[in-house]
């Protein structure tokens, strides 16, 4: 006996958003972890140094001295700030703690949420919350700076807060919600390929690093133009894929863009040890979406204009 | 009856003051001793204009922001460097083991061989307001321009080790004070190194650990040099961060007229070329460099920017290598540590350690967490008695962060701590004495490591 197609759409359904929803666990795991057991996050410490340089009076103190070193009109406090160091420690403690508790919130919030949706879809807008932290603290690290191409962080982060917005869209299981999902993660797998590829061009020296590591672990001693030329070949090819996956619908591009993702991201635990694998969990994104428009390109399975099927198929309505 | 009176009362006074010299000789001796820990300078009352009197305006062709950069020999090399906010035409430095007396200048002479003008980015015009052209922005709301400023390094060689050498700066007639600064010996290890790094905000605390660095060099002659770990300032491209910087660097200069010469080290917030032009440092050929301390002292400074692999691993393999068997004392400094008390290893971990443990380095000076660490010896990752100390994390400054104690390499021997701080080196042939202090002047770490029977 024969299964209905609708049936098998309706499992390949679930299969999907289970995987999608595990892999959002992964990532946003990935990068909980690091905050809640390493420095904190970008956005916490971005905030931490914004409110101790206000609470040291550094600001003021800066100025007066610019004014008297190098000619402006300030006039300069009479005396350095008092500074209450151990009132400003316990401020930045309790910050810290914030920034643990809003981390945790959002991996409880993704966990749940990959059960919840399941019987209420609506609930899946709260994966924007997760997201919003993401792109938030992809902001903060182009604030911050003091890493190569810091200032790229919002657009090389695209595939982890996009895949999660698209997943919060997917839940509702509608033909426009699949477009603009299946558009959102083209868009977000173009504009980190792009990012990565100018890095990868420009020698960003992490990647050299990464080329460099890895070769060791071979036992390949890798000569410093290989690598040269290695990065550069990346790169060019990482900047096709990333023009190529917003104008064309290729299974195949796609499929390799989801294998390169994958290779690349494990290329962090591989050359660092697997201490790293918060490193992996993180840019998981990099190989699922475009993985995942690859599938919606080829499937219509979310749409619930499909009809479930019935124990009378024949009356159903589409 | 009388007389023995007296003499018994002669001896009473002597007696007392007997004692009482004895106890002064020994608080001095004690005093002398624990000049580290005593709380000398009441930094935290100094205000703007104290600290300001200190340091010299940027103004014309006035000589301002000296520093003394040591990357290769220390012995018989230094360049001496300064900043003036015009360019100039003549720039010459006046050096020599004589002191040119008051308002003279010293026997020798060098002209610069460097000069130019720091990279300045100027800030962005303000954008239109409605119905307003770009240019009339600009007029009614002009940017605040940043003045040019002009970089001066003179490099000077052929000095004796272990000698003090006066000297004078002049830029077209505009001279400065008179400073000194001492060279390494040409061989032992009987002196001290101060090592920070993460001076990048926090600027009245900057000048306060300036004033610290200064004092540890005022109470102990010793102290011969400054190494920085990096991260002077946020934002590496932006000259008003680094001006600030540099007028504050004058602090470490004690009253005398010493200057500690600095070994500097590229932090991950120093991007761009100001930091070239800061040290009188080739961008392609000088981001990694050995500064040898005399011959029994080599200070291997690494750059974590940079690949960890490739030509720098290569250098670094062959410079262990070259200086293991020569030098009693093997040091290393980079930005980014390898074994964190706060965030995760630099990814140069698996490229550096590995070399670290192979060429028996004595121990590695780290900044970037902003926060005090000792590690236990460390060897192939593990704890080993026969590996290399790990110490950090940069505190001239920068706020401190909270420490992750509960890591294997910081329990059992290892500390981590929150506090502004310096780290003092003192070396002699046997041990290797590294005190961490703090602002306060109390030394929160006092560890030894003994030398290696090599």
């Amino acid at each position: 006996m024969e299964e209905h197609p609708a049936m098998n759409k309706e499992v390949r359904y679930k299969q999907t958003l289970a995987i999608l929803s595990v892999a959002a666990i992964v990532t946003v795991l990935g990068a909980v972890w690091p905050v809640l057991f390493y420095e904190g996050s970008a956005i916490g410490k971005l905030l931490s140094r914004k409110y101790e340089v206000e609470a040291v009076g550094d600001a003021d103190f800066e100025k007066a001295m610019e004014a008297e070193l190098y000619g402006g009109t300030l006039e300069s406090p009479s005396s350095s700030p008092q500074i209450d160091h151990a009132g400003i420690t316990a401020k930045l403690a309790r910050l810290r703690q914030l920034d643990r508790g809003v981390a945790f919130i959002c991996l409880l919030l993704t966990v749940g949420l990959c059960f919840a949706c399941l019987k209420w879809p609506r609930l899946s807008w709260l994966y924007m919350f997760p997201a919003l932290w993401l792109l938030v603290n992809a902001h903060a690290i182009a604030m911050s700076g003091g890493k190569a191409f810091a200032e790229l962080a919002v657009l090389g982060h695209a595939t982890r807060w996009g895949t999660l917005t698209a997943l919060a869209i997917l839940f509702f299981r509608n033909p426009k919600g699949e477009r603009i999902a299946n558009w959102v993660l083209r868009i977000a797998c173009s504009l980190t390929f792009a990012v990565h590829g100018y890095e990868a061009f420009q020698l960003n020296p992490p990647f050299q690093d990464l080329l460099y590591i890895t070769a060791e672990h071979v036992g390949v001693g890798l000569a410093e133009w290989f690598c040269h030329v290695l990065l550069r070949i990346i790169g060019i090819m990482d900047l096709l894929l990333a023009v190529s996956v917003v104008t064309v619908h290729h299974r195949r591009l796609l499929f390799w863009m989801g294998c390169w993702g994958l290779i690349t991201a494990a290329s962090r635990p591989i050359a660092m040890g697997l201490e790293a694998w918060p490193e992996f969990a993180m840019r998981l994104p990099n190989s699922v979406a475009p993985l995942l428009v690859l599938f919606l390109g080829s499937q219509t399975i979310f749409s619930r204009s499909i009809p479930i099927p019935s124990s009378k198929p024949e009356s159903t309505d589409l | 009856m009388n007389d023995h009176h007296t003499l018994e009362n002669l001896y009473v006074t002597m007696k007392t003051r007997v004692i009482w010299m004895v106890t002064s000789l020994i608080v001095c001796v004690v005093t002398t001793d624990s000049a580290v820990s005593a709380n000398d300078l009441d930094l935290a009352k100094l205000d703007v204009s104290t600290l300001v009197s200190r340091m010299t305006p940027l103004k014309g062709t006035t000589p301002a922001q000296w520093r003394v950069i040591w990357t290769n020999d220390a012995s018989r090399e230094a360049t001496i460097s300064w900043t003036t906010a015009e360019p100039g035409k003549k720039h010459i430095v006046y050096y020599g083991r004589e002191s040119g007396g008051r308002g003279g200048k010293p026997a020798f002479s060098q002209e610069c061989q460097s000069n130019g003008i720091y990279s300045i980015t100027q800030p962005k015009p303000p954008k239109p307001k409605e119905g307003e052209t770009p240019e009339q922005a600009t007029k009614n709301e002009p940017p605040k321009l940043i003045p040019p400023a002009y970089y001066h390094h003179a490099r000077i060689e052929q000095l004796e080790p272990n000698t003090r050498y006066y000297f004078v700066l002049e830029s077209d007639g505009e001279r400065s004070r008179e400073f000194y600064f001492l060279t390494a010996p040409a061989e032992g290890t009987d002196f001290t190194l101060i090592h920070g790094g993460d001076s990048r905000s926090g600027h009245a605390d900057r000048s306060r650990m300036n004033l610290r660095i200064a004092e540890q060099a005022k109470s102990d002659s010793k102290v011969l040099a400054f190494a920085h770990g990096g991260d002077y300032i946020v934002s590496g491209t932006k000259w008003e961060q680094w001006r600030m910087w540099l007028s504050q660097h004058e602090l470490t200069t004690l009253e005398d007229g010493r200057v500690l010469p600095i070994i500097p080290t590229k932090g991950n917030h120093d991007a761009g070329t100001i930091y070239f032009e800061v040290f009188d440092l080739e961008e392609e050929t000088e981001r990694w460099h050995t500064t040898m301390l005399g011959k029994d002292v080599a200070l291997v400074t690494l750059d974590t920017n940079s690949p960890g692999g490739g030509p720098q691993a290569d250098w670094l393999e062959a410079e262990l290598k070259r200086l293991r068997p020569a030098v009693r004392w093997l040091l290393v400094q980079y930005h980014r540590p390898m074994y964190p008390a706060v965030k995760g290893p630099a990814p140069h971990a698996p490229i550096f350690c590995p070399l670290f443990d192979k060429y028996n380095v004595d121990i590695a000076l780290e900044s970037d967490g902003h926060c005090m660490k000792r590690t236990v010896p460390i060897r192939n990752g593990k704890k080993d008695s026969s590996g290399l100390v790990y110490v950090g994390e940069g505190g001239l400054g920068v706020g401190q962060r909270k420490t992750d104690s509960d890591r294997w390499y910081l329990q059992d021997g290892g500390r981590a701590g929150s506090e502004h701080h310096v780290i003092r080196l003192d070396l002699d042939p046997d041990e290797l004495r590294v005190r961490f202090i703090l602002m306060d002047g109390s030394a929160w770490d006092d560890h030894t490591i003994k030398a290696r029977n090599l």
